[in-house]
Order: structure tokens, then C-alpha cells, then sequence
């Protein structure tokens, strides 16, 4: 387990954390859609950045070990 | 026979004869049948894994769900990315210990990481008892998607009957080969339909996306925020729990084949990286199931709301594409779901020594279980509905045994972790019995792993005490 892997953690968190957040539960509209659904798919599209990053961390390290 | 029906048959026809084509050779060997000899490219992979999670319940269920309890559905698209995340660590050391013990399936792995045959055996039949439900899911699919836009129950009849022979036939001649050449088609026509429909139905009826959502905020608000009885936050994260355990540690067995499939550890990580960008088109048939909130009855059945609308806007060669997408979207599924219900029964739970008797028990099997799955969506199709709310909930109890294992060699005595499983098992369904799929908005599966992890950690400590291993 290395510090970059907590990279995965944040979108993870965030995901999770949907139901509860207040402020996606107020009733308005974000960009004309739900708040709840603009911050689900934002967090999941940030969730491949976050493992690219990790994969290029590991393989760096696979590679120069 | 309608347009619509002759499209869908013959739809149906070009998938399984492209699931035929996958094969590459006559294959006596039950390892080149399940997992392809191992050597799937990253591309391969990546269609196999995107298809497992377009079934028929994202293309049907999801916009039901939608249509009963607003927002709460999207906590299938947590699910799936943090899935992902969790497939991002676990699969790839999954592949390389199957490729270094020869492993098949689930059962394979837990027999062989505790040393014991009664667990492999043990595990798959759980597996088993939460799987099929799954599978006759998707058979009766087969017949609800006919039904609805036909109109006719025949047709539904005939649809399902005709899906699951085609399904037998080319999982037999190509097995898992098969799966991957139809789940290019599939891939390319669910995306390209629901695509389309989640632009031209809230256009037709309401406007455009915009409007749709300006509408809900206004007469039904609380579809938008959670609020709807039963669908709750707790609802929404204990579901979203319950499912990300479920999928992110392998507790579902179909998806061991494209693990273990894979040509690379390397080719597994970076599609797993990848697919939570595909999760995206899941928020698809959740735009159509708002459109059907402003547009349709409230007796409407929910999983029929996209083919009422479809049906009611298209003319009937268009109904009968859409049909043909929802129907692959049930086929392949099947055809994965009876892979890993055969070979679990004939590396797991029938004693068969010889390699050539796996492969004749996994062909019968895969015959039989279809053949079962048929008749019980045709006779009684009501029978399984319990246990299909279950799936996730049951199949959950085998990852801690799975996330144990993955740690170490018997990490803890197999009969601890029989023992968590058995009790998790238990729990579940007779609270599910009782209180139904879930007991104060929390899924039942999460009553039960927390009897499950209590069962292994006190068995664990007595283990220690004692000294024994």
C-alpha cells in the first residue's frame, strides 16, 4: 500500500457519500439536471484519472524495482 | 406474425449466430470453453466486462426504478465506479493467482486458498441458490420485452422459449468465445439505442431533457431529493454497500471468467481504470424513467415504462430495434450467467475426477439449468421474485471468505469461515423472509454480513487462543 493509492479514495468518499450531502437535496437544478445526478457522473468520471494515476505509479515502480 | 415479432426473432437469430462464430476450435477442454485459454487482449476484456453490467434490468429495471423512487436509482452508478475501484486492486491479483493455480471459477479459488474441498463446494452451492434467480431473470426478460410491445403473451411465450435455445446452443458450441463475440454487438446496439431514446423520448414527451427535469422540480420534487417512502438515503447507501462488496470482491461468479480470461494483469488494471467512464451511460434509462414519471399512469408496471413509451412513439421496424437491444441485452447476460452456473456445479459440487467428465457435467448442466430457468419463467413466474431481490444480499456473504484468502493462505481455519458464511447466509434470508429486502430501509444482505464478520472474527480469536491453524 503505498500514499498515491489513496488517490482512489477521494472519488470513492465522494460516491459514497451521495445520499447524505445537503446540498444535493435542496430541490433546485445544477445545468438544468438534478444536482444529485451532475455529482454522481462528475466524481465518476474523475474515478479514471485518479486509477491512471495509481497504474502509472505502480508500473514506474514495477519497472525500476 | 407482427413486424415487430419478426424483427425480434430475427434478431435474436443473427445474435446467437454471431455468438456461434466466436469459436475458434472444436474444444474438448473446460478451460479453453470458460476462460478462453487465458489470452484475451485488453479490447476482449474490456467489451466482456462493459457487458456484464448491461443487463436487463439496467435497460428495463433501472428506468422502473427511476419511475417508483426518483434519484434513488442512481445508486447503481456508485456501485459500479467504486466497484471498479475496489476490481482495480483485487482482479489483477486474482488473475495471477488463477493462472498459477489453474483456477476456474470461485469455488476454485476458495478451495484452494483454505485447502478445503467442502468449501469450494459449500460456497458454490450459495452461489448457486443466489445466482439462478439472476439468470431466470433474464429469460423472463426475454418474454416481458416481447409481451409489452406486442401486446401479445404469446409472443412473450415464444420469445422466451426461442432466446433460451439460441442461448444453449451457442454457449455450448462457443462458450465463453461466444460471450465476447456477442458482447461486441451488444455493446454497440445498447449504447446506440438507449443513447438515441434518452434524447428522443423526453424530446417527444416533454420537450427535451431541460424541460423533463424544470417539470419534476416543480409536481413532483420529491423524487429529486430522496424523499419517496422506502427509497431513501439509508435505502440508497446500504443498497449501494451491499452491491459495491457484492461486485468489487468477485462475489458474483460470472464475473471470474472475464477475470480470469484476461491475457495480463497489466490489460485487467487499465480497464478498470477505464470502465467507470462507461458507467456514465448508466444515467441513460434514468432521463427516459423521468420522462415516464410525467407521462405515464402511476399503475403503469415501472419495468414495462421504456417499451410503453417506445411503444407508443415509434412506428412498429423501430419498436422491433429496440426490442432486438433490450433482447441481447437479456441473451448475453444469460449466456455469461449460464457459464458460471455450469462450471461451478462441475468443478465445485459434482465430484467429477476426470477431466473429460467436467466437461460432459458442464455441458448437461449448462442444459439444465436453461431448461429450468425456461420453465419456471414460464410456469411460475413469481416463484423466484424473493430470491432475486436477494442476489446481491446472498451472493455478498462469500466476500469475506474471498477477501481473507486474498491476504494470505488459510488465514483463518476453513471451517471459520463456513461457519460466517453459513450464519450470513441464514440471517439474510430469514430476515428477508420476514421483513422483506430490506428491514429499516438497510438491505437485508448487510443484517447478514455483520452476523457473517461477527461469526469470523470470534472464530478467528478461538483459533489464536487456542493455537491451531
Amino acid at each position: 500500500m503505498r500514499s498515491r493509492h489513496l488517490a482512489a479514495a477521494v472519488p470513492a468518499a465522494a460516491l459514497m457519500a451521495t445520499p447524505f450531502l445537503p446540498f444535493l437535496r435542496t430541490g433546485g437544478l445544477w445545468l438544468g439536471l438534478p444536482p444529485m445526478l451532475v455529482w454522481v457522473v462528475l466524481w465518476c468520471l474523475l474515478v479514471t484519472p485518479a486509477l491512471l494515476f495509481i497504474a502509472r505509479g505502480d508500473e514506474r515502480e514495477e519497472g525500476g524495482a | 406474425m407482427s413486424t415487430t415479432l419478426a424483427i425480434a426473432l430475427a434478431g435474436m437469430a443473427v445474435i446467437a449466430l454471431c455468438g456461434m462464430l466466436g469459436r475458434r476450435r472444436p474444444s474438448g477442454d473446460l478451460a479453453d470453453w470458460t476462460v478462453g485459454g487465458r489470452n484475451f487482449g485488453a479490447a476482449t476484456v474490456w467489451f466482456l466486462q462493459a457487458g456484464e453490467i448491461f443487463t436487463a434490468f439496467t435497460f428495463l429495471g433501472l428506468v422502473g426504478l427511476v419511475f417508483t423512487g426518483g434519484v434513488a436509482a442512481l445508486y447503481v452508478v456508485p456501485y459500479l465506479a467504486v466497484g471498479y475501484i475496489l476490481l482495480f486492486f483485487v482482479g489483477p491479483r486474482i488473475w495471477r493467482l488463477g493462472k498459477e493455480r489453474g483456477y476456474l471459477t470461485q469455488g476454485d479459488f476458495l478451495a484452494d486458498r483454505y485447502g478445503s474441498r467442502a468449501l469450494g463446494a459449500v460456497s458454490a452451492v450459495f452461489a448457486l441458490l443466489f445466482l439462478f434467480p439472476y439468470l431466470q431473470l433474464q429469460i423472463t426478460g426475454l418474454g416481458l420485452v416481447l409481451e409489452l410491445v406486442t401486446g401479445d403473451a404469446a409472443s412473450g411465450a415464444v420469445s422466451m422459449a426461442a432466446g433460451t435455445a439460441l442461448v444453449v446452443v451457442f454457449v455450448l458450441w462457443a462458450g465463453v468465445r461466444g460471450v465476447v463475440a456477442t458482447a461486441y454487438l451488444k455493446d454497440a446496439v445498447t449504447l446506440l439505442v438507449i443513447g438515441a431514446l434518452a434524447v428522443a423520448v423526453p424530446v417527444h414527451y416533454a420537450g427535451g431533457v431541460g424541460r423533463v427535469f424544470e417539470r419534476l422540480a416543480a409536481e413532483r420534487p420529491e423524487l429529486l431529493t430522496l424523499q419517496v417512502d422506502g427509497a431513501g438515503p439509508v435505502w440508497f447507501f446500504s443498497s449501494a454497500l451491499v452491491s459495491v462488496l457484492g461486485f468489487g470482491l468477485m462475489g458474483l461468479p460470472f464475473l471470474w471468467n472475464s477475470v480470469l480470461s484476461a491475457g495480463s494483469a497489466r490489460a485487467l488494471r487499465r480497464n478498470y481504470a477505464f470502465l467507470p467512464l462507461f458507467t456514465v451511460v448508466v444515467a441513460f434509462p434514468m432521463v427516459i424513467g423521468f420522462t415516464a414519471v410525467l407521462v405515464l399512469s402511476e399503475d403503469t408496471e415501472p419495468n414495462g415504462s421504456l417499451l410503453t413509451l417506445v411503444r407508443e412513439m415509434l412506428p412498429e421496424p423501430l419498436v422491433g430495434v429496440v426490442a432486438v437491444a433490450a433482447l441481447i441485452a437479456s441473451m448475453v447476460p444469460a449466456a455469461s450467467m449460464a457459464i458460471g452456473v455450469s462450471t461451478l456445479v462441475a468443478r465445485n459440487v459434482v465430484p467429477a475426477r476426470s477431466l473429460r467428465a467436467q466437461f460432459w457435467t458442464n455441458h448437461a448442466t449448462v442444459v439444465a439449468a436453461c431448461l429450468a430457468a425456461l420453465l419456471l419463467a414460464l410456469l411460475r413466474p413469481d416463484l423466484l421474485a424473493n430470491l432475486i431481490l436477494l442476489t446481491y444480499a446472498g451472493l455478498v456473504q462469500i466476500t469475506p471468505a474471498i477477501a481473507l484468502a486474498l491476504w494470505r493462505r488459510r488465514p483463518v481455519h476453513p471451517w471459520v469461515v463456513l461457519a460466517g458464511m453459513t450464519a450470513g447466509v441464514a440471517v439474510t434470508l430469514a430476515l428477508s423472509a420476514v421483513y422483506g429486502a430490506a428491514i429499516a430501509d438497510v438491505n437485508a444482505g448487510l443484517y447478514g454480513l455483520a452476523a457473517n464478520l461477527a461469526v469470523v472474527g470470534a472464530g478467528a480469536l478461538v483459533q489464536r487462543a487456542s493455537g491451531r491453524t
